[in-house]
């Protein structure tokens, strides 16, 4: 009886213990420590409006990399966001020009969403490795977009239509930022799936061990199919909400930095690239730390050139922080 | 160096080679080691026994460096080493050779022996007529018939493991550390190993050899040392145990595997029934049936087909020819999916491979095959799953502080556990179990026969795969011996005698 008081009490220690995700002490430090040098070296740092506005630009990032970590979770990658942005950026503002938003929201997500569908189809059905697959997209999407647009940005969206595109990238309701609010939601949704769903669980075990999923009775194909289209859908969203901002369509909206920093940014927050362990929580966080990171240096008006040099190094600080932490429990 | 006389006729009383004390381990959530002590002398093999979770394996790899103790010292010699660094150790003349082979399959016999450490000629290129010089002469000195240029992929489990062997010795190695070194090996390989370790042990390599049975290797050991729960349970001259006390030392005097409930079953039902299942080159027209309340054996040797049909019944193969019948109607079951959802469950052998996600907690592993029964809606309802997983934790004794430790930080006997957990989680009706006591100790095997039998006294019908004629003999009713694919009987287990199965096995009908 004493006993099992005892292991009762234990239990609430380590039950307490282990709702903190160990693997989020990292980037959280690595937060703390750029606010503290950020808000003493800059004056307009710690300021509302700088916040929101680093909120609101790390939006379209934190859709896209909600939706890489879904695809990172199976041990897979979705290279192929960029180009999503891209199409979509460009069908919606070509489609839109003589149909209005509506039909330009509907025609170019679909156009982002299918290429996720073609990915999920590639990797589940055809059982192509996803880097194979999404570098194939990539190339693809990026191309289909030249194709489209003739390689030329698409402007002057008809009025007052464009208002209204612009409100999805740029608008407030009240004093909350509309892609922000957008972005929340998306990432809230993403994290109930992962951690509450049958499908959430079914992701992790094919990340995990494909074989043992298999066996458990869990159709892996779908899984494969439902990621990437998660991925696709989410990089879809991500490109409305750009497209938006810039109020007008761009062939090379997605083909910069975007995808590279939504890997970044899952990898940063600590998920493994091996597959099964990670966690949309963990993709806020390193989202964060790269916008925040890049923000503070632009306050401090370090050259994006060197910019790059510390983000990359960032990167690779924080996985061998985690490996380093796994090894030395 | 303390030196002592180094005695010819026991060499236990040699030079301590290796010495730990108090060394002391823990992963996240479970103590693996505790306080041990052990000692290993030029020329000895000193045995180390325990059952599955006691510490065995992470005993040796802090030996072989893989691991850093968090307390204690560890002295090779008299030079305290401290810190994980398997080439460092490799350096002092500590190989270990896993059960889990370290060769790479897609290179020669002769590339494997070098690997890392290639002859080469003065222009830094490989010297390959050296090289395969040098690897005759290392095959030569453990005595094993391949050819320098043979790839190691087309080898026997035996002839690696001799290669493995010849490869610790070729860097000079005073400590070989040999886990469970017989496990894949046929009894003829068994023997050459046997002989080898002897003659090494002449030489005056010291060597630790993990094991679950004593009674194998008695002759060639002189100290024996027993880990229980993490703990040294004690060091004795071999000659001061029997059969019985190993049992009672590891097990902590657990009862011996004895099925009592044997006779008090009734079979019921016949739950299942294929009719001339067949596989192109794995088996052929297989009829079988498994009843209710009735434990039934597939046997046979390797490559019989065994593994083959149980995933065949399971749906992760599909059958080219023939029908299978579960309560006198045809199903058709394409996929695990199928099977599960028609109450089938498998408790495959390759549990890495098959059975576990390391990288998920216990308990999403243990309801990974039963989730629908945690739903509401669209909503997975953890804490439900949590508390069932507590249940079964309790149930079948798994050694973890709480479910959400992750299965990876478990050792194997306990990852069995967690394996059968998520099958017994889903209320199936029909249990399949590939060889489910396979590199298992004393104790799990207890533990899971005596689960079997349990299953079979609730009523479920289970139909189990297995090679070893002494579990065979001890818990089937009935005995269906399988050879080259085929079905060659339907055996009573009563007044059956291990010859007569033999005769089916090897000969096709009895004598």
């Amino acid at each position: 009886m004493e006993n099992r008081t005892q292991s009762a009490n234990q239990n609430l220690v380590t039950g307490f213990l282990s709702r903190i995700d160990p693997a989020t002490l990292g980037p959280s430090i690595a937060l703390i420590v750029m606010f503290i040098i950020y808000t003493t070296l800059s004056p307009y740092f710690l300021t509302p409006q700088n916040l929101t506005n680093v909120l609101v630009q790390s939006a379209p990032l934190l859709i896209l990399a909600t939706g890489q970590t879904f695809a990172l979770l199976m041990g897979g990658l979705d290279l192929s966001q960029g180009s999503v942005v891209s199409v979509v950026s460009v069908v919606t503002a070509g489609v839109m020009m003589n149909y209005g938003l509506e039909l330009g929201a509907v025609v170019g997500l679909g156009a982002g969403i299918s290429i996720g569908l073609l990915n999920g189809l590639l990797v589940g059905r055809a059982r192509i490795q996803p880097f194979i697959v999404t570098l194939g997209t990539l190339y693809i999407a990026a191309g289909i977009a030249m194709v489209y647009s003739e390689g030329s940005s698409i402007f002057g969206l008809p009025e007052p239509d464009v208002d209204r595109f612009f409100w999805f990238g740029g608008g407030f309701i009240g004093p909350i930022p509309v892609p922000v609010l957008i972005a929340a939601v998306l990432t809230l949704i993403a994290h109930l799936i992962l951690s509450r769903t049958r499908m959430g669980r079914h992701i992790y075990a094919v990340g995990s061990n494909e074989q043992v999923a298999v066996m458990s009775g869990i159709n892996i194909v779908r899984v494969k199919i439902f990621i990437f289209l998660m991925s696709g859908t989410f990089a879809a969203i991500g490109g409305f909400l750009l497209s938006g901002r810039v109020i007008s369509g761009q062939p090379l909206l997605g083909s910069g930095d975007i995808l590279l920093q939504s890997i970044g940014a899952v990898i940063i927050g600590g998920t493994s690239i091996f597959g099964g362990q990670g966690g949309v929580l963990r993709t806020v966080l390193g989202v964060f730390v790269i916008a925040f990171l890049v923000n503070g240096l632009n306050l401090l008006s370090i050259s994006t050139f060197s910019q790059q040099i510390i983000v990359g190094t960032i990167i690779i600080l924080s996985v061998w922080l985690n490996s380093w932490r796994r090894q030395h429990g | 160096m303390n030196i002592t006389s180094i005695s010819e006729e026991n060499p236990s009383q040699g030079t301590p080679l290796l010495t730990l004390r108090g060394v002391r381990k823990s992963f996240p959530g479970v103590l693996a080691l505790d306080s041990i002590d052990l000692e290993v002398c030029v020329g000895e093999v000193h045995a180390l026994l325990g059952a599955n979770g006691a510490g065995k394996s992470t005993l040796i790899k802090i030996i072989s460096g893989f691991y850093k103790a968090d307390a204690g010292e560890l002295l090779i010699g008299d030079v305290p080493i401290e810190g994980n660094d398997t080439k460092g150790r490799q350096e002092l003349g500590i190989s270990a050779i896993y059960q889990d082979f370290a060769l790479v399959p897609d290179m020669s016999v002769a590339e494997n022996l070098f690997l890392g450490r290639e002859i080469c000629t003065p222009l830094g290129l490989i010297d390959w007529k050296q090289t395969h010089i040098e690897a005759r002469r290392i095959l030569d000195r453990v005595g094993i018939d391949v050819l320098p240029t043979d790839l190691v992929r087309d080898l026997s489990t035996g002839q690696r493991q001799l290669v493995e062997i010849a490869k610790a010795l070729s860097i000079d190695a005073k400590l070989l550390i040999l886990d469970e070194p017989t496990a894949a090996l046929s009894q003829g390989e068994a023997e050459k190993l046997f002989a080898l370790i002897h003659q090494l042990a002449k030489s005056g390599v010291g060597m630790i050899y993990v094991s679950h049975r004593l009674e194998e290797i008695a002759p060639l050991v002189d100290r024996v040392t027993i880990l229980r729960n993490g703990k040294s349970v004690g060091t004795f001259p071999v000659d001061a145990l029997d059969r019985q006390k190993v049992v009672s030392l590891i097990t902590g005097n657990q009862e011996s595997a004895k099925n009592k409930e044997h006779a008090q079953r009734q079979a019921g039902s016949v739950l299942l029934e294929t009719r001339n299942l067949t596989r192109r080159d794995e088996f052929e027209n297989i009829s079988i049936t498994a009843r209710r309340g009735e434990i039934t054996i597939l046997t046979g040797l390797i490559g019989a087909g065994r593994t083959e049909i149980l995933e065949t019944i399971f749906g992760a193969r599909k059958s080219e020819k023939g029908e299978i019948y579960l309560d006198g109607k045809q199903v058709e079951i394409l996929h695990p999916q199928d099977a599960i959802e028609a109450g089938i469950a498998l408790i495959p052998e390759d549990r890495r491979g098959q059975g576990v996600s390391e990288t998920m907690p216990i308990f999403s592993n243990i309801t990974l095959a039963s989730l629908p029964n945690f739903v509401r809606g669209l909503v997975l309802n953890v804490e439900r799953e949590l508390v069932h997983a507590e249940k079964m934790i309790d149930n079948l004794a798994i050694k973890a502080s709480h479910s959400k430790v992750q299965v990876v930080n478990l050792s194997g006997g306990n990852q069995q556990k967690v394996v059968l957990a998520k099958w017994l989680s889903t209320s199936a009706e029909l249990y399949l179990f590939d060889e489910p006591t396979q590199g298992v100790d004393v104790g799990a095997k207890v533990e899971i026969y005596r689960l079997i039998n349990d299953l079979a006294m609730n009523g479920k019908a289970v139909l189990v795969s297995s090679s070893d004629l002494e579990e065979v003999m001890e818990i089937a009713d009935r005995i269906i011996p399988l050879r080259k694919g085929k079905v060659v009987g339907d055996l009573i287990n009563k007044n059956l005698k291990p010859r007569d199965v033999i005769d089916f096995i090897v000969h096709g009908s009895s004598s």
